[in-house]
This record gives structure tokens, C-alpha cells and sequence, in this order.
């Protein structure tokens, strides 16, 4: 499966149009993924209360993507792939820090409390102080990091937060963009670095949410295989059922930005809706809720008003 | 004197070690886990199939087994019936899972404490260090050899990763998989996909199996190191028994006889059997089950029996595990049959009581949930995971890292060590 440079770049191209972008622009990414290749821009990923599902989601990609992919993950140093350990990989971190002018990504929620996360000796909240300091770009990846997610749920026995939240805090300001779902899905993460990487500035976002516009624009609901029945009141009485809308057994599609319901997920082989399963909501920010996730559509329509 | 690692790279989440060294060999180590979320408490009071999805972000690596273990659990507290095929369509889930994870394991995370890929020009920036160990190869041929499978693996994984999508929705977290089944409907054509990926990982196994043995060839002394307890526990679920061998005697698996002590330092607790230290994973596995497989490799290689409890020999029998989950997932796909309703489906808005276990075979060995459902909502659940058996203060782990020699400043063979248990903090600590 080895991808011809012409197919790269017309595939960049088509990647281009689809941001909303120039088709042109496929030789601008061309030009960032030569950059790259030297090394130039470096992607340091940092990770608090997190499970690795962001960081794992983010290599499960494929088509000329996996070029793009080997080539970006060359520039990421990140714990659970770096071959120094210890001290060692510390030092290696904070040299990266040093020479600055990196896009700083981070993974998880950050504790209330420092005992709750620690790393190389340190408290994470220190290591995100240090590496936000020098950063040029902050990238949220996944809910917990944007929002907070499960370790910031209801009861939050850590007393977790998002990073924006933290960073709030500590009176800290830095240019952000969150790309939440839990996980991050990988081509949300890959197009993300390479537009900042490409074009020195964040992409567009939707404001409500602060993520990408070219991911997060619409509501889920809006572009369902399903919604024809939602309008005809056709639902479902339990999972699995064809041809009905799921919003009775507690679909979030109707609350959640994103675009699972056309991108898919896994290189488009499937997602949820499409399985039968409810939308939870996974990149909503007040995912994983309060309510019932699978009896709830009360909740979920009171929701429909705000939009 | 004492040394430490920390951070620990190359793992799931946040790990420390810390070791009493005297002659360059360890006295005593102690393994403290660094993040806590508190995912049990978090699920206490919520609807009762709540925890199905978010005790399922306990781990990104290895969160089907969290999703289906979750879901049993609940089963068999409020009995539950599971509809057959959508059963098996879960466990295909569970096979995939195991072989994506264990190849992650193999070629990201332990390739680099033995193969130094900085003699080649261009490397990813994060394996330009590699730990400082005299018996690392260098040989630029082989590294370049093994870089490539390194970044092959990543396509194998996104293929099987398409895989559980069409089995589950999606992956990391599947959220079809529910209590009573799966909400998938399958397709003959997905049928067909199957058919080709399990061919797509036979030919990976075939590789992975030659560069295992290159591996234990080259580094036949770590046979030597990494001794563990000796005591094995696996839960009955795929291809193994619920079984444990306690000082040379085996039992049947009694979830009655198992115990679980709040953590004595960090975050992890301490989970024992019988009040037994006992080893889960593939090893014990292998063991438990006298895995003729892995016992031909140990033949092959001309090493004795009794060395299986070692560093090598976990990493040879995490190579067999994917072998056994390829065949059971083979068989699997000749029988799941292409249809709707893959579910028998409990309408969560009745009343349910009750308190139930949950078992599965995890890529890294025996998983435990428990639940108690009281007016429909969650009263107490709690979860004990591979790595909390073997990452225990006092645990599997400390055990196999007594008498480890240190040869340098960077604790090379410490790390391997541990590394060979593959832990998954995250699991271990949630
Ligand atoms: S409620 Fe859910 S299933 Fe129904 S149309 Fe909206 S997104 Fe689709
Ligand atoms: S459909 Fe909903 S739950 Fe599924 S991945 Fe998308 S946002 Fe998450």
C-alpha cells in the first residue's frame, strides 16, 4: 500500500477542498509534510487523567493519511511511544520545551489536586505550566482535555477540569482549539496539526465549543441516516432496530456538534447510530452527563430548544 | 542505594519504580501508580447500565474488555439472557482487541529496549534516545529491518480496528456492545471482511513470531531474569479456564477466595487469592493451560521448562496469546451468522436489583467487575484488572524484580522487566 506522490497530492487537494479551502492548497500541506519530514514543527503531546484512548485513536488511520500519519508521528514525542525512560525522557521533554515553538497537545483532564496525577517526579499541572509557557499552539485532544469528561463527572472525586479551565486559573493565555470526543477520532487530530502547521494559525472554530469548524459545524442529528424517522416520530424500542430514529433510547445526536454521522468513524467503516446504538454524546461538552445515558431523551430534546 | 524510574515510558499512564540496589543487583523494588480519576466512585448512584460506557474509558488500550466486562456483570446481577449470536460477535470483538493490543505491545513497546533505532538516519523524534543498555543491537540493518514493521504495525492495528468498528460501532469504546448483546446488525459482506483481515493477520503472526524468536534468541539471558511468583490465575471466558495453580497445586477459580486490600502506597490496590501473590496474563495463561504451543518455542529454543517464569518467556507467551486469538476468532467468524437482532434487550427504565461479577480474558489476563444494582442504580461497583493483580505493592511485579541485575544508570533491565507484565496503569488504578 505504498502511496505515489501524485495520489498524495491529490488526495491533499481533495483534503483541502473538503476544509473548505482552495484546492491549490494541497500543495501548501505537501509543503508543510516536507517540513515536517526535516522535523521542522514538533508536536509535543502531554497527558494527565487520561486512559491513551486519544493517542491510540490517533494512529488508527489509513489511505494516504497513514503517509501523513508516519510522517507527523516522527515529530511527536510522547511517553508512551519514546524510547528514553526516566530522568532521561524528561530531559528530553523539557529540551523539546526549551527550544520552543512547538504545538503543545495535550491528553486528559487536569486534577484539583496535584497528588492525583504525577509524572517523572513532577506534578502534571507543573509539566502543563512548563510546556504551555513555550508553546506557539495548544491542541486539546479528546473530551477530558477540552471539557473535562469522565474524571470531571458528576461526584469528580479528584476535583478534575478541563485545560482550558486550568489554564483559566493560573491566569494563563495561550491560542486553543479543543477536539474533543472520547476518544479524538484520527483524522480530527491529523487535519488539525497539519492546518496549524500549514498556515501558522488555528483553524476556524465553532465558538460554542471552541473545536473546528470543519469537524464540529453541525449538530449530529441534523445529518443522521435516521432523521427521516425522527421527523415521521418513528423510534426505536430498543437497540438495533432498522429504520427508526433512537432518539427514545437517549440519543445526544440532537446535543452534540460533530460529524460522525457522515465521516463515520474507523476509516468510515461504522459508528454508532449506524450500529443501532445511541449518539452519547462522547464530544459533547457535558459528556458523560448527569442523566440516565440510556433513558433519557427528555433531557436530550430540552437540550434541541438551546440550539 | 536506592535509583528509580520515573516517569516509566512506554506503558499506559503513569508509573514509577523505585529499587534498593546493592552490588548492582535489586534488593527491593516498589511500584507506585501515579493517576487516580476514581471511576468506580463516579459510576456509584448512576443508572445501573451506565457503567457499561464509562467504566469502558477506564482504558483506551484495552476498553472492550472494560465494555463487555461491564456488561456481564450487570447480566448476571439482574439475570440477563444474552442473545447467542450477539455473544459471540462480542467475543469476536474480544479476540480483536487482544491480537491489536499485544502487536502494539511487541513492535511500539518493547522493540525499542532492545533494538537501538537511532544508528539510522531520519528517526522519529521520540526513539532518538534509547535506554542505555550494553546488549542493545546496533546493527544498522536489523534496525532498519525492524523500523519498518514497527510503522507496519500501525496499518495492521487500523485494519483490525476497522474490524471491531464493524463489529461495535467504533473503536477505542465500542458502544454497541450492550447487556443482552450487540445492537449491530452484520451483513454478509462484513462476513467477507472478516475472512480477509484474519487471513491479513495470519501473515502478521508469521512475522511477529519470527521476530520473537530473533528476540529470545538474541537476549537468551533474559530467560534468567524476571522470575515472578510462580502463583497463576486465569477467569473462565474465550480460550481459557477459570483456573489457578497456588505452590504447584491447581484449583478451580473461585471468585469467593479473592480479596482486595486499599492500596498500601499510590494508588493500586492489593488484590489477593487465598491471601496468595498470584501472576495474571498471558503467562500464566500459557501455564495454566500447558499451552503446547509455547512450550514447542521453549523447545525450539532450547531452553528448559522451568525458565518460562521469566522476562523472555512472558514476551513468548504474549506472542502465543495472539496466536490463540486468532484461531478462537477464526472459528468464531465460521459460525457468527450474517442477521439483525444480535440483542436481547432489558428495558433499562424497570426496576432492578441484584449483584453480579463479571469475567473476561483480557489481553493481559484476568479481569474482574462486580456490581450491586439497588433500586435500579449503581450502589457499589468495583473492578480489579490485570495490571492491579500484578502491579500490587508487594505484587507479581516487585517479586520478579528481586535479584535483577543493574548494569547501568539508565535501570535498562528494570524497565524490561516491567515492561514484559505490559502494564496498563490506567486499568490498574482507574
Ligand atoms: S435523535 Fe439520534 S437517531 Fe434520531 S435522528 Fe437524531 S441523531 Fe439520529
Ligand atoms: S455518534 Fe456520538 S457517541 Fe458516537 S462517536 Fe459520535 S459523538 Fe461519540
Amino acid at each position: 500500500m505504498k502511496t505515489t506522490r501524485r495520489e498524495l497530492l491529490k488526495y491533499l487537494g481533495s483534503l483541502a477542498a473538503l476544509l473548505g479551502l482552495p484546492k491549490s492548497v494541497g500543495k501548501a500541506y505537501a509543503e508543510t509534510l516536507r517540513k515536517l519530514k526535516e522535523g521542522k514543527t514538533k508536536i509535543i503531546i502531554i497527558s494527565g487523567q487520561a486512559c491513551s484512548g486519544c493517542i491510540l485513536s490517533a494512529t488508527y488511520s489509513d489511505g494516504p493519511f497513514f503517509d501523513d500519519l508516519v510522517i507527523m508521528i516522527k515529530n511527536i514525542l510522547h511517553p508512551t511511544l519514546a524510547a528514553s525512560q526516566g530522568k532521561n525522557f524528561i530531559k528530553e521533554l523539557y529540551k523539546v520545551i526549551d527550544e520552543g515553538d512547538y504545538i503543545l497537545t495535550t491528553e486528559g483532564a487536569v486534577p484539583g489536586e496535584e497528588k492525583y496525577c504525577e509524572f517523572g517526579g513532577k506534578p502534571y499541572s507543573e509539566i502543563l505550566l512548563d510546556a504551555v509557557r513555550n508553546a506557539k499552539f495548544l491542541v486539546n485532544m479528546g473530551t477530558c482535555a477540552s471539557y473535562g469528561g469522565v474524571p470531571a463527572a458528576k461526584g469528580n472525586p479528584t476535583k478534575a477540569m478541563s485545560v482550558p479551565e486550568f489554564l483559566k486559573k493560573n491566569g494563563v493565555n495561550i491560542p486553543y482549539v479543543n477536539v474533543p470526543g472520547c476518544p479524538v477520532r484520527s483524522d480530527r487530530i491529523l487535519a488539525t496539526w497539519l492546518y496549524i502547521a500549514t498556515f501558522d494559525k488555528l483553524p476556524p472554530i465553532n465558538q460554542k465549543i471552541n473545536a473546528p469548524k470543519m469537524f464540529y459545524e453541525d449538530i449530529i442529528h441534523y445529518n443522521c441516516e435516521r432523521y427521516q424517522y425522527f421527523t415521521q416520530d418513528i423510534y426505536a424500542k430498543k437497540p438495533g432496530d432498522k429504520f427508526k430514529c433512537l432518539l427514545a433510547l437517549g440519543c445526544r445526536g440532537p446535543i452534540t456538534y460533530g460529524d460522525c454521522s457522515y465521516k463515520r468513524w474507523n476509516c468510515g467503516k461504522n459508528y454508532c447510530i449506524a450500529a443501532g446504538t445511541p449518539c452519547i454524546g462522547c464530544s459533547n461538552p457535558k459528556f458523560p452527563f448527569d442523566k440516565p445515558i440510556y433513558t433519557s431523551p427528555q433531557e436530550v430534546l430540552k437540550g434541541l430548544k438551546i440550539q | 542505594m536506592i535509583k528509580e524510574i520515573s516517569p516509566i515510558t512506554r506503558i499506559e499512564g503513569h508509573l514509577k519504580v523505585e529499587v534498593e540496589t546493592s552490588q548492582n543487583v535489586v534488593k527491593k523494588a516498589k511500584i507506585v501508580g501515579e493517576m487516580y480519576r476514581g471511576i468506580e466512585k463516579i459510576v456509584e448512584n448512576r443508572h445501573f447500565m451506565d457503567p457499561i460506557r464509562i467504566v469502558q474509558r477506564v482504558c483506551g488500550l484495552c476498553c472492550e474488555v472494560h465494555g463487555l466486562a461491564s456488561c456481564k456483570a450487570i447480566e448476571n446481577a439482574i439475570n440477563a439472557p444474552v442473545e447467542p449470536n450477539g455473544d459471540k460477535i462480542r467475543d469476536l470483538i474480544i479476540c480483536l482487541n487482544i491480537i491489536n493490543d499485544h502487536s502494539l505491545h511487541f513492535y511500539q513497546l518493547t522493540l525499542p529496549d532492545y533494538i537501538d533505532f537511532s544508528v539510522l538516519e531520519n528517526v522519529p523524534l521520540f526513539l532518538k534516545n534509547p535506554p542505555k543498555a550494553p546488549d542493545l543491537i546496533r546493527d544498522k540493518i536489523v534496525a532498519k529491518k525492524f523500523l519498518k514493521k514497527y510503522l507496519d504495525s500501525f496499518k495492521l492495528r487500523t485494519r483490525v480496528c476497522q474490524g471491531i468498528a464493524i463489529l461495535g460501532a467504533k473503536t477505542p469504546f465500542a458502544h454497541a456492545i450492550l447487556v443482552g448483546g450487540v445492537s449491530t446488525n452484520i451483513r454478509t459482506d462484513d462476513v467477507g471482511f472478516f475472512v480477509s483481515l484474519l487471513n491479513d493477520v495470519k501473515d502478521f503472526l508469521e512475522e511477529y513470531k519470527k521476530d520473537i524468536l530473533f528476540l529470545a534468541e538474541n537476549f537468551k539471558h533474559l530467560f534468567d531474569i524476571g522470575k515472578g511468583p510462580g502463583n497463576y490465575l486465569s477467569v473462565p471466558h474465550l480460550y481459557v479456564p477459570g483456573k489457578v495453580l497456588i505452590n504447584g497445586k491447581e484449583e478451580e477459580f473461585d471468585v469467593s477466595y479473592v480479596t482486595e486490600d486499599e492500596p498500601k502506597y499510590g494508588f493500586i490496590k492489593t488484590p489477593r487469592y487465598k491471601g496468595y501473590v498470584v501472576e495474571t496474563g498471558p503467562l500464566a495463561e500459557c501455564i495454566l493451560t500447558k499451552n503446547k504451543e509455547f512450550y514447542d518455542l521453549l523447545k525450539k529454543l532450547n531452553v528448559p521448562k522451568e525458565k518460562a517464569n521469566s522476562l523472555m518467556g512472558r514476551l513468548l507467551a504474549r506472542y502465543v496469546d495472539s496466536l490463540m486469538a486468532y484461531r478462537y476468532a477464526k472459528d468464531l467468524v465460521d459460525s457468527i451468522l450474517a442477521k439483525g437482532n444480535n440483542i436481547y434487550w432489558k428495558d433499562p427504565k424497570g426496576l432492578y436489583e441484584g449483584e453480579g461479577y463479571g469475567f473476561v480474558k483480557a489481553p493481559r489476563g484476568a479481569l474482574i467487575h462486580y456490581i450491586k444494582i439497588q433500586d435500579s442504580k449503581v450502589k457499589k461497583y468495583s473492578i480489579i484488572s490485570p495490571s492491579t493483580w500484578n502491579f500490587s505493592a508487594g505484587g507479581p511485579v516487585e517479586i520478579a524484580l528481586k535479584g535483577c541485575p543493574v548494569e547501568s544508570e539508565d535501570l535498562v533491565n528494570v524497565g524490561r522487566i516491567i515492561r514484559s507484565f505490559d502494564p496498563c496503569t490506567a486499568c490498574s488504578i482507574q
